[in-house]
Formats: C-alpha cells, structure tokens, sequence
C-alpha cells in the first residue's frame, strides 16, 4: 500500500526490548548462576515493558498521522527463503503495524506494565525459591515479547512463532512452582490442549500455503494472502471416500483449522479444559496471560484473517455457535465454584465466548472492543482476587472468606468497578462491548439460527451478572469464615499493588468511551463526537461486512432486554448471596444432580480422561514405550549401532595407531605408491 | 653444449686438484697410526659410546651458526657480480635477505650462543 | 607501482608479520637480559610484563595485516609483487585467505600469554616462533609459483615444529614435535621431489606456465603431481597421511595445537585451492576420484576414531581429520558454490575449533592441561559459563542448526549434491551423525556427571574474550550465514563464491 511508513522505525525495539530483558535474565540465571538484588530485576523488567509501552504509543501516532489507512511496515530480513522466480516464497522477520495489531500492542505493554509492576509488590510477599523473582521476571518479559511478536507478525509463519512463544511462557509460569506435582502438571496439561489447537493452526498454514503454491503465488504475509483471495474462493477440496467423499469450499477448511488453533489458545469448548487448571500459576500470570492477554490470541488471530473468515460462512457459524454455547455454558459453571480464581477462569471463558460470537456473526471489530473492555477489568478482577488470596495467605476458597472488605477498602472499591464492568452495568465499557455483540448477533440473519444465539448470550448476559455479585459478596462480605488470627494481621498492601488497581478500575470506566455505540453517540444528553470509534478504527484493516439496519426502537429494544437481564441477575445475586443466603443452599439441595454436574463442568474432564487419555496412555505405555522405544529404537537402533561403531574401532581400526614413527613413514610411503600408481595409470602416461 | 665447456674444464680441475692433494701427501706424508686416526670422523664426537650420556651440544650449535653465514656469503657473491646492473631493487632485496640473519646474529649474541 | 613496476602493497601483510617478528625477537632479548639480577618475585612481574608487551606487539603485527588485508579485499585488488615476474600475488582468494589466517592466529596469541606462564614456558621466542610461521604462511597464501610456494610451506612448517616442542621439559611435547619435524620433512621432501619432477617435465613454476605446458600424459609430469598431492594431504592431513596428527595435537602446548589445527590448515586448503584453480584446471576429471578417496577415508576413519579417544585435545585431533574430509567435498564437487562453500567452512571452523581449544586452555591450572575426558566432569557446577560456551562449540563441530556449523555443513553438503555427489554426501552425513557421539560426550560430561575436586582457575580476561568472540561468531552467523560484511554491500557467502568464481 502506497500508505505505508518503510523502514527505520522502532517497530522492531517493541518486541526487542522486553526480549532483550527475558535473555539478560536468563542467562545471568542460567548459565552464569547468578541472580540480581530484587530491585535491580524489577527495574529493568518493567523499564523494558514500559520502554516498548512508550514506543508502541510513539508509533501509534507516528501511525495516526499517515493518510489514509497507512500502516507502518518493518522488515528486518530475509528468514526462509526458498525457490526462484515467480514460484520464490519469502518469510521474512517483519513485523506491521497496523490499526489492529495498534490496539493490541496497546492493551498488551499496558496491560502488562500494570501487571508488572504489581506483581514487584505481590512477589515480594510470596517468595518460595531463591531465584524465583528473576525467573518469574525472565518469563514474563520473554512473554510480553512473544505476544507482541504474535501480533506485530506480518506473515503466518512469524505469528506461529510467536504463538508458540506464548504457549511455552504461559507452560512455564502455570508450572512456576514446579516443585509443587498438581502445578507442574496444569502446567503439562496447558501445553498438551494447545498443541491439539496448535495442530489446527498448523494444517491451516500448510493448506494455505499448498493451495497458494499450487496456483503459483506462495506467500505467508497477510496482505499477500489478502491479495490472493479470489484463488482460495475458487479452489474445493475433495474429501476421501471415507468420509463420504464430496467437495469443501477450502476457504471454510481453512478457516476451521484456524479455528482450532484459536478453541486451543482461546479456551473455547471443546478445549477449554486447561484453562481453570491454569491457574494454579501465580495470579499475576493469571491475570496478564489466562486472562488479558494470550488468550485473547485466537480472537485476535480471526480478526486478523477477517478477510478470509468474511467469505467462508460455514466457518464462521461454526465459530459464532461454539462461542455463544462456550459462553453459556462457561457461565453456568462459574455461577457454582468455589475457588475464586476458577470463578474468574470460567468467567473468562464465558467472555471469550461473546468474542467469538462476535467474531462468527462478523462483527469483527466488535469482537475486538470486548478484548480490550475484557482486558481491563478482567485483569482488575483478578489483581483484586490477587490482593484477597495475599492478604489470607494463599487461601483462594470462597467459602472460607467474607467479612473482610473492611478491612481492605481500596481493594473493594476497585473490586466494585471491576463487578459492575463485567456484570454490564449501563454506561461501563463491559455494557456498550457485551450490547455491540449481542445487536449484532439479534441483526446477523445470514447466520443460521442467530436468533437462538442471542438468546443464549442474553441469558448469559444475566448469568455473568449474577457470578459476579456472587464474586464480590462472598469473599467481601457476609459472614466471616476466616481464622480470626488470619483476620487481625488483615491490612491493605501498599502502592505497588494498589495504583495498579486503580489505574486499570480508571480504564475500566473511560474504556466506555472506545466505542460508544452509535445509538447513544446520537443522543443530545452524551454529546460524542465520534461514535463508536474503535469500530471506525480497526474497519481500516478488518473486514467490515454489510452494516445490519436496524431501526431505533429495534435497537432501544434490544439495549432495554439486557439492562433488565443484567438487573434480574444481579438481583438474583444479592438475594441468594447477601439477604438470603439460606436460599442458595436450599436450592443446591433441591437441585443437587443438576448442581453437582455443573459444580464439577459437567465432567468434561472425566469424560476426556477416560475416553481420551487413558486409552492413549495404555497405548503408549504396552506398544510404543515398551517395545518400540525400549527395544527397538534405543535398544537395535541407537545402543546397537553406537556398538557397533565402537567395536568395529576398539577392536580394529585403534590398531592402525600404534604411536611409531616408523610405521606412519611406512603407510605414508604406501599412500604416496597409491596415488603415483593411480595416476600414471588413468592418465594413460 | 659448447656454452657448457666451461662447467666441464672446472670439473677436471677440480679432481685434478684433490687427486693431486692426495697424490702428493699420500707419497710425502709420515705415516704414524694411532687408535684415534683410526676411527670414523664424527665431528669431535666419540663414534663409540653409552647412549644416554651427556654430550656437549657446543660443538654443533657452532655448526649450525657458521652454516647460516656460509650460505649469506654465497649469496652476496652473485649479487655483488651483478649489483650495478639491477640497480636499486637489487639493494633493497639483499637488504630484506640481510636484515633477518643480523637479527638472527644479534639474538644467539645476546643469548650467549656465540660464547664457548 | 613504483619506477620499477613493483606494487609494494601487496607485500603489506607479509611485511607486517615478518616486522612483527622480528621485532619481538629482538625485544626479547634486549629487554630480558636485565631481569638476571633481580629477585625471583619482581623476575616474575617483569617477565609476565615482557611476555604481555612481546603478546601486544605480536597481535598489533597481526591485526595490521588483518586489516590490510581486508582493505585490499574491499578494493577489490588483483595485483602481483612483479608483473614481469609470476611470485606473489594478492588477490580476492588471497586476501580472504590471510584475513582467516591472520584471525585465527591472532586468537591463538589471545589464548596463549596466560597458559604459557600458567605452565612456565613463557619464553619470547614463542611469539617470535608463531609470527614466522604466519609469516610463512602469507608467502604461500600469495604464491604463484612453485618454489615461492615450497619457501613459504617451510617457513611456515619449520617454527611449527619447534612450537609443537615449545614445552621442553614435557616428555609428550618433544615427542610431538620430533615426529612432526621428521614426518614433516619426510612430507616437505616428497613434495620437493614432486616440484623438480614438474619442473623437469615442463620447464616452468609458475602456475599460469604449468597449466599452459602441463601434459596428462607425460609420465614426469605425473609422478611430479602425485607428489605434489602427498605433500598437501599430509598438511591437510588426510587419511592415510594423518597418523602424526593426533600425536602432535596431543602432545602439542594447546594454544600451539590450536594454532597449527586452524592455521595450517587453512593455508593448506586455499594453497591446493589456488594450485587447482589456476595450474591444474585441466586435469580436474583427473584428480576428482583421488579426492573422492581421500575425503571417504578421512571422514570414516577421523569420525570412527575419535570416537573411542579418552582426551579432549586427540578427539578434537581426529575430529579436525575428519573435518579435512568435509572439507574435501568441495574439491570433488568443483563449483564455484563448493569452493565458496568450502571457505565458508573454514572461517567456521576457524571460530568452532579455536573457541573447543580455547576452553581447554581456559581450563588448564597449576602446570597441567586438563585434557581428559575426565577431568571436565562437573565443570557445569563450577564454571557454568565455560561449560556453556564449551557446549556451544562441540554442537557447533557437529553441525548442530543454530550455529554456525550446520550452515557450513550445510552449504557444502548441498553444493556437493548439486555436483551429483550423492554418495559422497551420505558418507559425509553419516560421518556427522557419528560425530554427535563423541562431540556430545564433552558436555555430558560437564553437565551430568559429579565434579572432582580440584577447583580449575579462573580463566583470564584475554581468554574470555576470545572465547565471548568465538561464541558470538559461531552464534551470530549461526542465525545469520549471509550476513553483510562491514563496508561491503553483498553477503558473506555471495562474496565467498563470487571471489572463487573468477
């Protein structure tokens, strides 16, 4: 594009910097075994991410002030190159700043630093290992920087390679105590699911890339596969007879696969098991990465490939109803836990659900309002959850909390923020983001069956209200379950921890004015200059499809039905958790196989182990491990030729050595015959 | 092969010297045999001794030294026949030949190599 | 040129190192008379001060020619000594050749001041010694002609000899360097033989003369060449003219063995490569299945031996008998890509092999190398970044993708594939993957098995250096192969083949 800023930007020092932090830390631990004071790690990890903070907002401007849609465009060099000519494809490291990958860089160095720079106050109260701090430091930063990678990539390959990045630091910081067994396998658990996802990604490229070579344009950048469209529109696939055979448009395989990937990395259903068990990481990590930020990754990714997803409707109904069952069903189960860190995890699968909604009914830019609205008071929710779980002592049960939001009056102040963003409160950011999909999804009459998803995520819509009234009530306030010497050394921690919070509850509030919809942005009483202007932003690179007409009363209609959703659930929660509590036990008791399924995910879990895993492990464990692995491979092939070698020199060639000088003149001699010989012969001289 | 008449007469002089130096004090020369005269020259060495005995290395350093300066003054012959015609090039050449083996000189000086 | 048609540039680097050691000789000697009357303590700091100024002296002469040469590389100079007269001449291949030649000797006076006085061998000659050798070896590098070619291979090889033998009172080291002289002699004979006989059978010694008038079936012309191959396989050292080499890489002070497995080869390798190019470009059909054989027999036989060697210092011996077999590949196939390839392998294998060394000095104490496979075990607990850095350097011997290593591996595997030399190839590969075997050994010896006691020292800070430089080469155009020489606009290996295409 004719737009776009060249070279010598500082694109490449935003991912840089927090990478360049991530191997200082690593090596100095790693390989040199020796770790800085607290206070020297805090300071270079958050300067790094407050550094790529500072250029992403230098280049944001930088970017804003290119006419039209121009984006900044960075290629470093060349790093797979194959073949000649016309056929030539190119993988290069470069990286694209555009609107969409702007607003991520946004939320993610912001975001992060916030979390950073809390987790230099939650750490220091929660040391278990010596080197810890740094290496907790070494992987965050090692993941900002993969996230970034992820989303400032210009070609598939180089967000794949970010997108592995990110699966392994999220791997290392859920298993962050590996010394504790449960933890270290969430951690296994985690990479295991995203590889499944991962799969998906990677057949997605390889059909990508075959069917672009096969038409001669093979080219992994995003803009090349833009440009190329009209081939993928026009290839089918032909399925074997096995499956039954018969053409598949291959824009809505590809889009599948690629959603595989995003159901792995985006927790959605069927892979979302590893989420709640990620958790187990510190909850600074849970907040940045399970929350905020990487998980977000495959909303992203979709929105990124809106082109392709915009002519593959198929694919995209797959994605809107495993988004809208996703998040009504993540609700319920988060309507009934009891750890509050698994509340906040279903939580968050439930508003990934709505993102992928979105994104199936083609409001992508929507789909990318709830990320940020997501990120902010997710990420408060679980810093406030953090503080809780610190301040009793890595205690995360709910049912042995209450009664202490006294004692904590920040915290519960920002807690109120965060509840009433998620729970939709009108006028918060969480409201005008959850209100777009749900318009959206009433208005999408090309999706089959769209009415019944905007049921479904309307009745989430009173679920989420209700699981966080529920969050805040039960481990604020109510009757007190905790020791009473716990509840005396009670106190609020100090700035570190708290501005943090405060900055992101401010967020939470002003993210409303991102996209203010169009409705309201008419209204005398607001007065907005632009409406909606996140849409209008992000519409410079994501697909936009036809606008849905519909008319005002429709619309105030639509807004109405969730204001009164959000208050049934709320008013639901206040009177089960807060004046009657004795209700809520009733009603467990009354419904208790109903509770029970839900209570436990609807054994989700039991139902992969048994049918999934311990077949596969029994396989693996008689025929591959014990006999192809241990007999065949190590036993014939590494050990038996390795002796082999070893015999055939111990027991022969050592002896053409012997240390005299005279027999080496000897073999010299001969040698020098050989070639003489040889070489009067074959010359013919 | 007339060019090479040259080579040839000096051949002839020279066996005619050497077979005339041992002509003549093979005829004048007292013969006195001792057990010394006997034995096979081996510069100074003993031919038959222990092995692992100490020796004198003296002997053969000086060889060696006085081997270096025999070939320089072989070579300064030619040059000096024809300096004047290869002009200045001619100088500096002998000059990069001469300079190493003064260094070399200096160095078993300093080193104590020339004191016996 | 001056008035008499001289370019006396090109003598540059030559003239830098020759100067150089001079220079440090008489130094020596001038400087170390006085220390005979003082008191053993103050002797040793002033000895210590004069090996540090003699070590100085001797990189400056050698960063001198470095740059020189790279400054006549850059200008793209192609030039002789004496247009009238076929001697030395600077060109590309010469330029590049001396730059790896002057780098690597460079590092090895870096990795030897500490180690010399760590084992009381720290005596000035030894610079003086090394800076005659390179000098030696630049006269080669330059030659196009056969006796200036025989000249510099002497002066290079003979104060090779006495460095192998450099740590006198040590048994192995004058064993080292009594077997290197005679075996080498008896090499540098044959190889003198094979010159009069080329001489007698066409009249010439210059290379542009030899292949005018060279004729395949000229029986004296023949038996010459054959001859000429022994004496360059011995220096090379390819099987069945190897034997000598793990005694001397053995028995050798190390950063002498360091020097004289990454010097001489190098020199060996470009010499043969200028010989091939411009004397004997007719006879390529001829000589390719000698190559063939002596590449097949030393990848087999280095790979297979190293295998069962029990010190550090003899594997890497035979790993450099083998990788002498690699490099041989290049010389079958015959491409412009190959030779470039072939190059590119040796600036590889300049960083890969000194940096192995290099740790071995680095971890050599109280008089004693530690040379054994045993003596690295738990070196990862004590020194974990020499054990880091030590790691590197055996995967990147291996070819391990990531360093720089598997590029070299790779791009003359591949160019030998393009030359359809497919079993070649899978010799050459099954002859790496054999060498993961005892190159891995090292570090699992560092890493996974428990420390002895003696604490190693601490290495010096010129030590680290080198070894903080070899890391980054090896890792930098690990990621990077053709990344772009300062001052010049193309990559590394484009102008690696474009300077062999000529």
């Amino acid at each position: 594009m004719s737009n776009d800023l060249m070279g010598d930007t500082w694109i490449p020092w935003i991912p840089f910097l927090p990478f360049a932090s991530a191997l200082l830390h690593a090596v100095l631990i790693g390989m040199l075994r020796r770790s800085l004071s607290p206070r020297m790690v805090s300071g270079i990890s958050c300067g790094a991410v407050a550094g790529s903070l500072l250029l992403t907002c230098v280049s944001f401007a930088e970017m804003i002030s290119l006419p039209g849609d121009g984006a900044i465009q960075e290629r470093l060099f060349s790093w797979i190159g194959l073949g000649v000519g016309s056929a030539h494809f190119d993988a290069d490291i470069a990286f694209r700043f555009d609107a969409l990958s702007a607003v991520m860089c946004l939320v993610i160095t912001g975001v992060g630093l916030l979390i950073h720079i809390y987790s230099v106050g939650y750490l220091q109260q929660d040391q278990r290992d010596d080197r810890g701090f740094q290496r907790f430091f070494c992987y965050m930063n090692l993941f900002i920087a993969a996230m970034l990678v992820l989303v400032l990539a210009d070609n598939l390959l180089l967000m794949f390679l970010g997108w592995e990045g990110v699966g392994l630091c999220s791997y290392l910081l859920i298993g962050f105590w590996y010394g504790d067994r449960e933890k270290a396998q969430a951690g296994t658990k985690a990479f295991i699911v995203n590889r499944i996802g991962d799969l998906g990604f990677l057949v997605g490229t390889l059909l990508l890339f075959w069917s672009l070579s096969e038409s001669g344009t093979p080219t992994m950048s995003f803009r090349g596969i833009e440009g190329a469209l009209p081939v993928i529109v026009a290839s089918t696939l032909s399925l074997p007879a096995w499956l039954g055979g018969g053409e598949f448009a291959l824009a809505n395989a590809i889009g599948l696969c690629f959603f595989l990937g995003a159901c792995g990395k985006s927790a959605q259903l069927p892979l979302f098991v590893w989420l709640p068990d990620a958790m187990a990481g510190p909850t600074p990590v849970s907040a940045l990465i399970h929350a905020a930020t990487m998980v977000t990754a495959g909303v992203y990714m979709i929105a990124r490939l809106s082109f392709l997803y915009a002519v593959a409707p198929e694919a995209s109904t797959v994605i809107a109803w495993t988004g809208a069952v996703s998040a009504l069903f993540a609700a319920t189960i988060a309507c009934v836990q009891s750890d509050i860190k698994k509340v906040l995890a279903y939580s968050t699968i439930s508003q990934l659900g709505y993102m992928f909604l979105a994104a199936g009914v083609g409001a992508y830019t929507a789909a990318m309002y709830h990320v940020v609205t997501h990120a902010f008071f997710k990420a408060l929710l679980f810093l406030c959850a953090g503080v809780v779980i610190m301040v009793l002592k890595h205690e995360q049960d709910m049912r042995r909390m209450g009664g202490i939001g006294s004692r904590l009056p920040w915290t519960r102040r920002w807690m109120w923020i965060g509840v009433g963003t998620i729970a939709g409160v009108p006028l918060t950011a969480g409201f005008f983001s959850k209100d777009q999909i749900l318009v959206a999804s009433y208005a999408a009459h090309e999706v089959p069956g769209h009415i019944h998803l905007y049921w479904m995520a309307l009745t989430t819509v009173a679920l989420t209200a209700f699981y966080s009234v529920r969050l805040i009530y039960v481990s604020l306030y109510g009757t007190s379950q905790v020791p009473a010497e716990v509840r005396r050394e009670i106190h609020e921690p100090g700035g570190l921890v708290l501005w943090p919070l405060g900055i992101l509850a401010v967020l939470c509030i002003l993210g409303s004015l991102l996209g203010v919809p169009q409705l309201w942005g008419d209204l005398e009483l607001l007065r907005v200059e632009e409406s909606n202007s996140i849409h209008h932003f992000l519409a410079r690179v994501v697909a936009v499809g036809e606008p849905h007409e519909l008319d005002a009363s429709t619309e105030w209609g639509l807004t109405g039905r969730a204001i009164a959703m959000f208050a049934l659930g709320s008013t639901m929660g206040v009177i089960l958790h807060l004046l009657r509590p004795a209700w809520a036990d009733w009603l467990a008791g009354k419904l208790s196989f109903a509770h029970r399924l839900v209570k436990n995910a609807y054994y989700v879990d039991a139902l992969y182990r048994g049918l999934i895993v311990r077949p596969l492990l029994a396989a693996s464990d008689r025929l591959l491990f014990r006999w192809i692995d241990v007999r065949l491979i190590d036993g014939l092939a590494v050990m038996g030729s390795a002796n082999l070698l070893r015999g055939l020199t111990d027991g022969l060639l050592k002896y053409t050595q012997v240390g005299l000088a005279q027999v080496y003149f000897l073999v010299m001699l001969l040698g020098s015959l050989a070639i003489l010989v040889y070489l009067l012969f074959e010359s013919g001289a | 092969m007339a060019e090479y008449a040259g080579v040839l007469i000096i051949f002839a002089l020279a066996v005619l010297l050497t077979g005339g130096m041992l002509a003549i004090q093979l005829r004048l020369a007292p013969k006195r045999i001792l057990q010394e005269k006997l034995e096979p020259f081996e510069c100074g060495e003993s031919p038959l001794v222990a092995p692992r005995r100490r020796y004198g290395v003296k002997f053969y350093l000086v060889a060696i030294l006085f081997i270096v300066f025999d070939v320089e003054a072989s070579y300064f012959y030619p040059w000096g026949v024809v300096f004047r015609e290869l002009g200045a090039p001619a100088l500096v050449a002998i000059g990069i030949f001469t300079v190493p083996l003064v260094v070399g000189l200096l160095y078993e000086w300093c080193k104590g190599a020339l004191e016996w | 040129m001056d008035a008499h048609g001289f370019n006396w540039h090109v003598l540059m680097p030559v003239a830098a190192v020759a100067v150089g050691s001079l220079a440090v000789l008489v130094l020596e000697v001038l400087l170390s008379r006085r220390t005979g009357e003082l008191t053993p303590p103050a002797r040793a700091a002033s000895e210590r001060r004069l090996a540090l100024l003699l070590a100085f002296i001797a990189s400056f002469s050698l960063l001198i020619a470095l740059v020189a040469s790279y400054v006549l590389l850059l200008a793209g100079v192609d030039t002789a000594f004496d247009p009238q007269n076929a001697m030395l001449r600077i060109d590309g291949l010469s330029g590049m050749a001396i730059g790896i030649v002057s780098m690597g000797a460079l590092l090895s006076v870096w990795l030897s001041s500490t180690y010399l006085m760590a084992l009381h061998i720290n005596h000035g000659e030894y610079y003086a010694l090394l800076l005659l050798a390179v000098t030696g070896m630049f006269i080669a590098l330059c030659a196009e002609n056969l006796m200036l070619l025989f000249m510099g291979v002497e002066l290079m090889s003979i104060p090779a000899y006495a460095l192998a033998a450099f740590d006198r009172s040590k048994l192995r080291s004058n064993e080292a360097g009594l077997k290197y002289f005679l075996l080498g002699s008896f090499a540098s004979a044959i190889f003198l033989y094979g010159i009069a006989l080329l001489y007698g059978a066409t009249g010439r010694l210059d290379y542009a003369g030899l292949q005018r008038t060279i004729d395949p079936s000229s029986t004296l012309a023949m038996a010459g060449l054959a001859l000429l191959l022994v004496g360059f396989a011995f220096k090379l050292a390819l099987v069945p003219f190897h034997q000598y080499v793990p005694d001397v890489y053995e028995g050798a002070p190390t950063p002498v063995t360091a020097f004289i497995s990454v010097c001489v080869k190098t020199t060996a390798v470009f010499v043969l490569l200028r010989l091939l190019l411009q004397a004997l470009p007719d006879l390529a059909g001829l000589l390719r299945p000698i190559f063939w054989l002596l590449a097949v027999a030393s990848i087999v036989v280095g790979n297979l031996m190293a295998i069962v060697q029990r010190n550090v210092k003899r594997m890497l011996a035979y790993s450099s008998i083998a990788h002498a077999g690699y490099l041989m590949l290049a010389l079958v196939s015959e491409t412009p890509e190959a030779y470039g390839a072939m190059i590119f392998y040796l600036l590889a294998y300049v960083f890969m092999n000194l940096g192995a060394f290099g740790v071995v000095i680095a971890l050599a104490a109280r008089g004693r190398d530690c040379e054994r496979i045993e003596d690295f075990a738990g070196i990862a607990s004590r020194r974990p970044g020499l054990a880091a850095v030590m790691t590197l350097f055996m995967l990147a011997l291996a070819g391990m993708p990531g360093t720089v290593g598997f590029w070299a591996k790779f791009h003359l595997f591949e160019s030998a594939l393009e030359a359809d030399e497919v079993a070649l190839v899978i010799v050459a590969i099954l002859g790496s993957v054999v060498s993961f075997y005892y190159y891995l050994r090292v570090p699992v010896e560092m890493y996974m098995r428990d420390a002895s006691e003696e604490e190693p020292t601490h290495a010096s800070t010129n030590e680290l250096a080198v070894l903080l430089a070899c890391a980054g080469v090896v890792l930098y155009l690990g990621f990077f192969p053709n990344a772009r020489l300062p001052g010049h606009a193309a990559g590394l290996l484009d102008v690696l083949r474009a300077t062999v295409g000529m």
